[in-house]
């Protein structure tokens, strides 16, 4: 005798209604949300997690192709006259510095008082996993580091924990255009920490505080992965036209 | 009417995307909870995947797809959750409780088994199955909410089946010889 019921009723059972109600707060938040985030043309690929082998390998080469052809445009070129020129703001190929050398971009270096710095995706959740975005508040292109210096502080001022620039070089920020790093806290294995928690990015040597980013206390904190102890990265910037 | 809040939220009027999401935000909310097993996870993405959602939306070419287009945000939205859940801990239990138990299926198959088998499922093929047996789509209209060849959809049931079935025959033979399902 078989005993074994079909799979197809027990799943449709299983997930059968059963009273869900989004909490208020969702939609106050997501409000919230919006209303704080500006809207932008989204221009870098989605990746879709059901995106078959095929696709994803020929986004890749396209993109390798991309980049080549980009790379080869700019590293061929004189290293004077770039501001301007292209459609892309370069990123160059400079040694690593914590300052950005004028003479390689052809602009001067970025202040904290010519840019605005805030987190772009989440500023009122979980904010362990986010984007944080740069974008220059005054009129004239200025260069900064193409990746960035995050700095993770108490609310007295200390630094917990800080994601270092892998990426040698320095980009020109243009004015209306974006520029998103994808910034991630997995495992924090600090000792007790003053809260609120807040984020910095250093701006030509000066700490930037990212606006929208806290952590009200250790509940957002991630947990303690003892493989990799305090873990926090900051991804290279990147381009995003307006 | 919807068509015109689409366009209006398009244009961006925040009050007409909010008027779009207050009739929808139950079933959404239903859908990330059942993919991610969690009802703060479940809040969690789906804040984020109707943020994403208002950045994104200019890119929509027709209005008349908001639902299947902002169900695919919500979806992608969910499997990515997953996937760093998954990276920092192991997934939290979450019993879909229905003290009515409508179906007596469940009481053949034990509910915890049923539940532990799904949790054993990759967030792809949970996302498959509750938009096949939660929201009664087609494997045709799943890979057009998801944007994939409905022969991947196919591919995928057919494997979150069996991978069901194995799990639900493993966990029942554990329990019967008086073990304890991993």
């Amino acid at each position: 005798m078989n005993n074994r019921p079909d799979v197809e009723p027990v799943l449709r059972a299983y997930l059968a209604e059963s009273g869900d109600r989004a909490p208020d707060r969702v939609l106050e938040d997501v409000a919230a949300r919006i209303a704080r985030q500006p809207r932008r043309r989204t221009w870098h690929l989605h990746g879709s997690p059901f995106m078959n082998a095929i696709a994803k390998v020929s986004v890749a080469a396209a993109g390798i192709v991309v980049a080549a052809v980009i790379g080869y445009t700019f590293l061929s070129r004189p290293a004077t006259g770039q501001v301007g020129a292209g459609s892309t703001p370069p990123v160059t190929s400079a040694p690593a510095t914590t300052t950005p050398t004028n003479a390689a971009v052809g602009a001067p270096a970025c202040t904290p008082d010519d840019v605005r710095v805030y987190d772009a995706v989440k500023p009122g959740g979980t904010q362990v996993q986010t984007e944080i975005m740069v974008q220059l508040k005054v009129a004239d292109p200025c260069a900064m580091d193409a990746a960035p210096t995050v700095v993770l502080r108490g609310s007295d001022g200390s630094a917990l924990a800080t994601a270092n620039a892998v990426h040698a070089g320095v980009m020109n920020l243009r004015p209306a255009w974006f520029f998103p790093s994808d910034f991630a806290l997995t495992s924090w294995c600090g000792d007790a920490a003053a809260f609120p928690l807040s984020l910095d990015v250093i701006v030509g040597g000066t700490p930037v505080s990212v606006d929208g980013w806290t952590i009200a206390d250790a509940a957002g904190l991630p947990r303690c992965d003892p493989s990799t102890g305090t873990a926090i990265t900051a991804a290279k910037f990147r381009v995003m036209p307006n | 009417v919807d068509r015109e809040l689409v366009i209006a939220a398009q244009r961006g009027d925040q009050v007409a995307f909010m008027d779009l999401l207050r009739g929808r935000v139950d079933r959404l909310f239903a859908i990330a909870r059942r993919i991610l097993h969690d009802v703060d996870r479940a809040e969690d993405a789906l804040q984020d995947a109707l943020v994403i959602a208002w950045r994104d939306l200019p890119d929509l070419r027709d209005p008349d797809r908001f639902d299947f287009w902002l169900q695919r945000v919500l979806a992608n939205m969910c499997i990515e959750h997953a996937r760093r859940e998954r990276r920092r801990y192991t997934l939290q239990v979450l019993r879909l409780e229905d003290e009515a138990a409508p179906d007596e299926l469940l009481g053949i198959v034990d509910r915890d088994i049923v539940d532990r088998a799904f949790r054993r499922l990759k967030a792809e093929e949970r996302t498959i199955l509750v938009l096949r047996y939660y929201l009664g789509y087609e494997p045709a209209v799943i890979a057009e909410v998801l944007g994939v060849p409905a022969g991947t959809i196919r591919s995928r049931l057919h494997h979150a089946h069996r991978a069901m079935r194995a799990a639900i025959d493993a966990d029942a033979r554990v329990t019967a010889v008086g073990g304890t399902p991993a």
